[in-house]
């Protein structure tokens, strides 16, 4: 008998760590990295991966003093009431607009890649609502379904690993390190946001059974996405070289569909893992779902998250719906990046950080 | 001569009536509660030498030993007694010891003196024995009524282990189960349910392996029902299942005692219900229903094999109808052009869309399926033959549905038939109607809607407190050793943690200690 008490293990916190951060991001981030720093992708995402996990220690740092508050309440305890939730209310808007555009740039890949009659309104739909009926049965559930879709996309990931590991080129990826440092650290802050999501663990905090073993598992999950982001770069560079790669939209999509298992019975492989891909971002999309509704219960003094998710579920419907097209999309994401993302993933951690270690100093 | 009273008296579910000393006021209120149950013989007789000790006994015909009656109740109290005869001065204040302990030769007695409880009893196959000037009252266990001998389960066949099956009696079913659990500590807890059935309970467990939590739970789980009869074991587990709609079943059945003692071995609860040969194990997981009790006796690299093959069977009997609907109306770049272009020319004659197509095809093989089970035996080949018509050649011909179609249910219907129980595989006969609904829709997206959404109904559901996925979701690393594969039994020490047994040790180290 599991006790009931809407707990997570620490194996389903790495998990959790694990997925959300794996989304839309995972297809456009080759491209990204090619134009901005050509063949160095590689060191940029394993320097993000470095600044992520040190964000991961003032989180988890903050958090374990703190781990029966929760993000809101950990905020209004360091900085008081009302400067609190002034200091609250952006990573909630950040949220809420992560998902509206997680969402939307879904549909849109869904629709180009596989059903390209359906309208983009059925395509969100039905899964938004799956979402919510997952978001609202609690963390435990989530942390269930998160075990049960991994071995899936874990099996999957290895599979495609395999396959595309003896065809490339890998003369593609040299020369190393000919490019601005300053360039090369301006690109870091792309590799850290691709790996955005992570910070859902500062939600989590009040959910996790061993608080004091969060940051390992939250360690290792990061150094794991980082070394499939390093793979699926190299693999696209060396598949298409750093020009034709920085072209591409979906540059990961492309080197899947470019070569075909010889003998398969399935040809088009890229509709089968397309479809596994799915499952994927459905991970993100609930972990953002239950990250809003969790600052959002919060922020309003509502304590059933169950009624918060439906509450704000039209808004981000609605937002999803704002740009006209993926490019503007994208447009729209980076600006979010900008003003709300860094407050959130960078900022807001070291504020805490340092808040609360003068806190601490004194008291 | 005793002066006869009048008794006024009304049965109801919960009265509780002492036995008097007065033998004719007992037999007249046992005669007014069983009045016009024919089946109840009621028999006066005088013991003794001098006949001043008036007897009454009572039975249901057909529930209870007549020749043990006769032979070893009757004749003692009736000849023999007459031969050495106590006198009735003698021993008239120690009536019933004397009757109870020199003169009858038979095993087993209960003593009872609430007149109900032993109407119930009685009821239940055993007689009551009355006794003049004694407050109490005799039960003799005479039970005997007709019983079907042990045979194979039919639906739960194996090549390699035990052939023995439940019974529909549950004290022969009890000791199939203790001839394989021979320690102290396995506790065998009969109740009775039903309000009117009054059915016989047993609850099964190993005293020291079984989780508390579970019991309680079970036991404030039964507590709750308050109902008129419990006819099978399909009642009971209804009405302790969390949840009455779920297409999955929540306690496992089975009618191989094997199966269950292993389960008791593991730390879970075995329940047998009177007139059931179905046993129910508590708590499940969906891991358990893909095995078989054949798995642990047969090598294990080849058991792992087979159960790889079951959850094969298992995904292609969800999903093989509705791939085809995605791919031959949605995504026909998926498969070589070759076979997509081959396909497209099968289909060229179908009037139907493809969902239809496949919709037709599968309710007529759930017909012929359903059909194939009420059949009687001596017509039941007809159905094969007119099935084998139906779902083939002739649809072909007819131009109804296209060949890859009749593939696919073929397909279909071999893997629902591999999976081990029957209650999931008509749960998963149930998914594929879904995906297939779903693919018709959305294709491929529909179907990764649909897994996602029977993933989401999964993982809430518990079973007695545990996760229906365990050990998948939630993991357990050293679980893994009985699930998808199947580790050699030398290396698998310890018992399944996500049950969370008191005592995990299942083999002990070399050196003997445990």
């Amino acid at each position: 008998m599991v006790p009931n008490d809407d707990k997570i293990s620490t194996f389903q916190l790495g998990l959790i760590i694990y997925l959300t951060p794996i989304g839309v991001g995972i297809f456009t981030l080759p491209a990204v990295l090619a134009k901005d720093v050509e063949t160095n992708g590689w060191i940029s995402l394993i320097l993000g991966g470095l600044f992520c996990m040190l964000i991961i220690y003032f989180i988890s740092d903050v958090g374990k003093k703190y781990s029966n508050l929760g993000l809101v309440e950990t905020l209004k305890f360091l900085f008081g009431k009302v400067l609190g939730t002034i200091l609250a209310f952006p990573v909630f808007i950040y949220y809420i607009v992560f998902t509206a555009m997680e969402i939307r740039i879904f549909g849109e890949t869904t629709k180009m890649y596989l059903l390209f009659k359906t309208p983009l309104e059925y395509i969100m739909i039905p899964i938004l609502i799956l979402a919510m009926i997952l978001t609202r049965n609690g963390i435990e559930s989530i942390a269930r379904f998160f075990e049960a879709a991994f071995f899936l996309i874990a099996f999957t990931l290895f599979l495609v690993i395999l396959i595309y590991l003896p065809k490339s080129d890998y003369s593609n990826l040299l020369p190393i390190l000919r490019v601005e440092p300053l360039k090369l650290i301006k690109s870091v802050s792309d590799s850290l946001f691709s790996l955005s999501g992570f910070e859902v663990l500062f939600l989590l905090f009040p959910f996790i059974r061993r608080p004091e073993k969060a940051l390992r598992s939250s360690l290792i999950a990061i150094s794991f996405i980082t070394i499939l982001y390093v793979v699926v770069f190299i693999q696209c560079i060396a598949r298409f070289g750093v020009d034709y790669t920085s072209t591409l939209l979906y540059p990961t999509l492309s080197l899947i569909k470019s070569s075909d298992i010889p003998g398969a019975f399935i040809e088009g492989i890229e509709g089968l893992l397309f479809s596994l891909w799915i499952v994927l971002i459905f991970t993100t999309i609930v972990m953002l779902i239950f990250a809003y509704s969790i600052v959002g219960s919060n922020l309003i003094k509502q304590k059933e998250i169950k009624h918060t998710v439906i509450l704000f579920l039209p808004m981000i419907y609605v937002i999803s719906l704002i740009p006209d097209s993926i490019a503007e999309t994208f447009e729209f994401t980076d600006k979010l990046v900008i003003f709300l993302g860094y407050y959130t993933i960078i900022a807001l951690p070291i504020l805490m950080f340092i808040a609360s270690k003068i806190k601490g100093a004194r008291g | 001569m005793r002066r006869k009273r009048e008794v006024t008296y009304t049965y109801t579910p919960d009265s509780k009536t002492k036995i008097s000393k007065n033998l004719n006021e007992n037999i007249e209120i046992i005669k007014t509660i069983l009045k016009d149950c024919d089946d109840v013989v009621f028999r006066e007789f005088e013991v003794g030498g001098d006949d001043k000790i008036r007897m009454f006994l009572f039975y249901v015909d057909g529930m209870a030993d007549k020749l043990l009656l006769d032979e070893f109740v009757l004749m003692p109290l009736m000849i023999s007694s007459r031969e050495v005869p106590p006198s009735f001065d003698e021993i008239k204040s120690k009536l019933f010891e004397v009757t109870k302990d020199n003169a009858m030769a038979v095993t087993d007695f209960k003593e009872v003196d609430i007149i109900e409880d032993l109407i119930m009893e009685v009821l239940s196959g055993d007689t009551g024995l009355l006794i003049d000037y004694t407050e109490k009252a005799l039960l003799i266990a005479t039970k005997a009524f007709p019983t079907r001998s042990v045979a194979e389960p039919s639906a739960e066949t194996v090549i390699r282990g035990p052939r023995d099956g439940f019974t529909e009696t549950i004290r022969i079913n009890t000791a199939l189960i203790r001839r394989r659990v021979r320690d102290p500590r396995f506790k065998i807890k009969q109740t009775r349910l039903g309000v009117r059935s009054k059915t016989d309970i047993a609850i099964m467990y190993i005293d020291d392996i079984v989780d508390k939590r579970v019991l309680d739970e079970l036991n404030r789980r039964l507590d709750k029902i308050n109902i008129d009869a419990i006819i099978d074991s399909g009642y009971l587990q209804q009405l302790i299942e969390e949840r009455a709609f779920s297409i999955f079943p929540q306690v496992q059945t089975t009618e191989r005692p094997d199966v269950v003692a292993a389960a008791i071995y593991e730390g879970r609860i075995g329940i047998l219900v009177d007139n059931s040969p179905f046993a129910l194990i508590i708590p499940v997981t969906m891991n358990a229903f893909f095995q078989s009790g054949e798995d642990y006796y047969s090598r294990p690299v080849i058991s792992s094999f087979v159960r790889f093959i079951r959850l094969l069977a298992g995904g292609l009997s969800i999903l093989s109808p509705a791939l085809y609907i995605a791919i031959t109306s949605f995504h026909p770049q998926i498969i070589p052009a070759k076979l997509a272009l081959s396909i497209a020319a099968t289909r060229e004659g179908v009037p139907f869309p493809a969902f239809i197509e496949a919709i037709l095809m599968e309710i007529t093989f759930e017909l012929l399926r359903e059909a194939g089970v009420r059949l009687p035996r001596p017509i039941g080949s007809t159905i094969g033959i007119v099935g084998g018509l139906v779902i083939g050649q002739a649809a072909v011909s007819a131009g109804i549905v296209s060949p890859i179609m009749v593939i696919v249910v073929a397909i279909t219907a071999i893997s629902s038939f591999s999976i081990t129980n029957y209650e999931l595989a008509t749960a998963l006969r149930l998914l594929r109607f879904i995906f297939m609904i779903a693919a018709s829709i959305y294709g491929l997206y529909g179907i990764v809607l649909a897994y996602i959404g029977t993933l989401i109904y999964t993982v809430n559901i518990k079973s007695f407190g545990t996760p229906f996925l365990a050990p998948m979701a939630p993991f357990y690393f050293e679980d893994m050793q009985d699930a998808e594969f199947k580790l050699p039994l030398r290396y698998m020490k310890r018992r399944p943690m996500h049950f969370d047994p008191n005592d995990l040790i299942r083999q002990g180290d070399e050196d003997g200690s445990q």
